[in-house]
């Protein structure tokens, strides 16, 4: 417990002094809002793989990578190493490196969950297309699944603040992954007739309370992993 | 008497690059200064302490504790300022004080305040917007003010201008008074080194070539001046030559060799600090091997 206090008060620290970073991510989302009930209301069901970028974009909490000031964000250490540089300065205090991965894995949850909450709290009221496709009951169940995929992939970033490969072969791969994972975003309606978006709306709908409760599970078993992979990130790269 | 840092056949290896094997204790009432060429390893030997960047072999204790063991009580009693550190860009001085100060029970607020008021720190503006002088002076006020048994310094001087080295020297050798206390310091800079060291630990390209008591160094290395050019016969302690002069660092058998072969020398003088360092940095010139186990201040 004293852990979590000492690592709140890190987090607070930062977060204190990236104040016009929520202001960008306030605008980012009002955007965002719009863009999707717009684009919602007009045709739910044949989404292509575009939107399901800008659905990933949200909640795979990347945009809260963009929006940070340029000193939290991560940099390049040295040759081989980038790492989000308050890491490397809280790595050389008297801190339990523990502490210091729980203090960026609560920065990550006040960049992302408060926003990404609201942002499904005024999609419904505001989009009669989704209203049309799920009651409020399975729209829970929609939102449950979003918010635990920015949990089980999300704390990805935090985990990565430890450190991870700065070397050109392991950037070349990091841009390979991401357009890998993009293809498959764009191909999977084409392939399947629907959006990955539309299938969350089809299993929301058809089963609310077991999508949920998988949902939350991978978000738990994500979160742990994530820590662990963390920790072993600490104990692998040299901070030189 | 118990070392605080215990430093056992540590190396590593970055890309080309081969630190050690280092071998070093340091104990309470020290002061000891990490000497060595550019890209020696002294700032990745202070890195290795702080156990961030792993060893390749060896092991380092803190207070009795392996650095990258699971307890990590030994960061409240070691206080690290880096060369460039990383991290401080967005913070203004005052943010950096609240963020360090409750994390160090021992944090001395007027050894700070003084600080910030001897060196002229303004502590509302960012870090980043500081000049390199400026950063310098507030991160040692950082550091220092923790308070904690051991200090490790890297290149504390290197941006400062004289006066504010000078009121540096002083601060730390008060500190040093004021309580159980040691330092290692990483510098290039003789004047500091002479001013503050006990004991200079030499880095070679990563090979440490020894650690060395200073008083006992400056008094072991002598430059004589000679009445007659030395010919081609080999000399003990000789380390380097000119026809009518030598520079020894075995004094009493230079001397000896000369009374017995009536070799008259009509000078002689010791060293400065940073002509000795010169030697001890140039391969084959130094005259010392590492016996692999300094301790300081036993």
């Amino acid at each position: 417990m004293q852990d979590w206090k000492q690592a709140f008060r890190l987090a607070m620290f930062e977060l204190k002094a990236s104040k016009g970073s929520f202001l960008a991510l306030f605008l980012f989302f009002l955007l965002m809002l719009f863009f999707f009930k717009t684009v919602l209301d007009y045709d739910l069901d044949k989404k292509t793989g575009i939107f399901d970028i800008f659905v990933f974009y949200i909640f795979s909490s990347f945009m809260m990578l963009v929006v940070k000031r340029k000193g939290f964000q991560i940099a390049k250490i040295n040759e081989d190493v980038i790492a989000s540089p308050s890491f490397v300065m809280l790595s050389q205090l008297a801190i339990k490196k523990d502490t210091i991965i729980k203090s960026r894995f609560i920065i990550h949850f006040v960049y992302s969950f408060p926003f990404q909450l609201v942002f499904l709290i005024c999609l419904y009221p505001l989009t009669p297309g989704i209203q049309h496709a799920l009651p409020v009951s399975s729209y829970i169940g929609l939102a449950v699944i979003w918010l635990s995929f920015s949990f089980y992939f999300g704390y990805g970033f935090p985990a990565s603040e430890a450190g991870i490969k700065g070397t050109v072969k392991a950037t070349i791969l990091s841009y390979a992954m991401i357009m890998a994972g993009l293809l498959i975003i764009i191909f999977i309606p084409i392939l399947s007739g629907y959006s990955i978006f539309y299938w969350t709306i089809i299993l929301s709908r058809n089963w609310p309370l077991a999508s949920s409760l998988v949902s939350i599970i991978l978000a738990i078993l994500g979160v742990i992993y994530w820590m662990h992979y963390a920790r072993k990130s600490i104990e692998k790269f040299d901070y030189l | 008497m118990n070392s605080w840092l215990e430093i056992t056949q540590l190396q590593k290896k970055i890309d080309d690059f081969h630190l050690g094997p280092i071998n070093l204790q340091i104990e309470p009432g020290t002061i000891t200064a990490l000497v060595g060429n550019n890209g020696s390893g002294k700032s990745t030997l202070l890195k290795l302490i702080m156990n961030l960047a792993n060893p390749d072999m060896g092991n380092i204790k803190v207070f009795n504790k392996f650095v990258y063991g699971q307890d990590e009580s030994w960061k409240d009693k070691i206080a690290y300022q880096a060369q460039t550190p990383i991290g401080y860009n967005p913070y203004t001085g005052n943010q950096l004080k609240s963020l360090i100060a409750p994390l160090y029970p021992n944090w001395d607020d007027t050894l700070f305040v003084d600080m910030v008021h001897s060196f002229d720190i303004p502590l509302h503006k960012r870090y980043g917007k500081l000049s390199q002088g400026v950063q310098q002076k507030l991160n040692l006020a950082l550091t220092i003010a923790r308070n904690t048994p051991l200090l490790l310094l890297d290149e504390p001087t290197s941006f400062m201008d004289i006066p504010s080295k000078k009121r540096l020297v002083d601060i730390l050798v008060d500190w040093m008074d004021r309580g159980d206390h040691a330092i290692i310091f990483a510098g290039h800079q003789a004047e500091d080194i002479m001013k503050l060291a006990d004991y200079l630990t030499v880095l070679r390209n990563g090979t440490m070539v020894g650690t060395f008591e200073k008083e006992e160094l400056t008094a072991t290395y002598m430059h004589y001046w000679l009445k007659e050019p030395l010919g081609k016969m080999s000399i003990p302690g000789e380390i380097s030559r000119e026809i009518k002069q030598l520079v020894s660092n075995q004094p009493a058998a230079t001397e000896q060799f000369f009374h017995e072969n009536n070799v008259a020398w009509t000078d002689r003088k010791a060293l400065d600090l940073d002509e000795i360092i010169t030697y001890l940095l140039q391969e084959g010139k130094d005259g010392y091997i590492n016996d692999g186990n300094d301790v300081i201040g036993s």
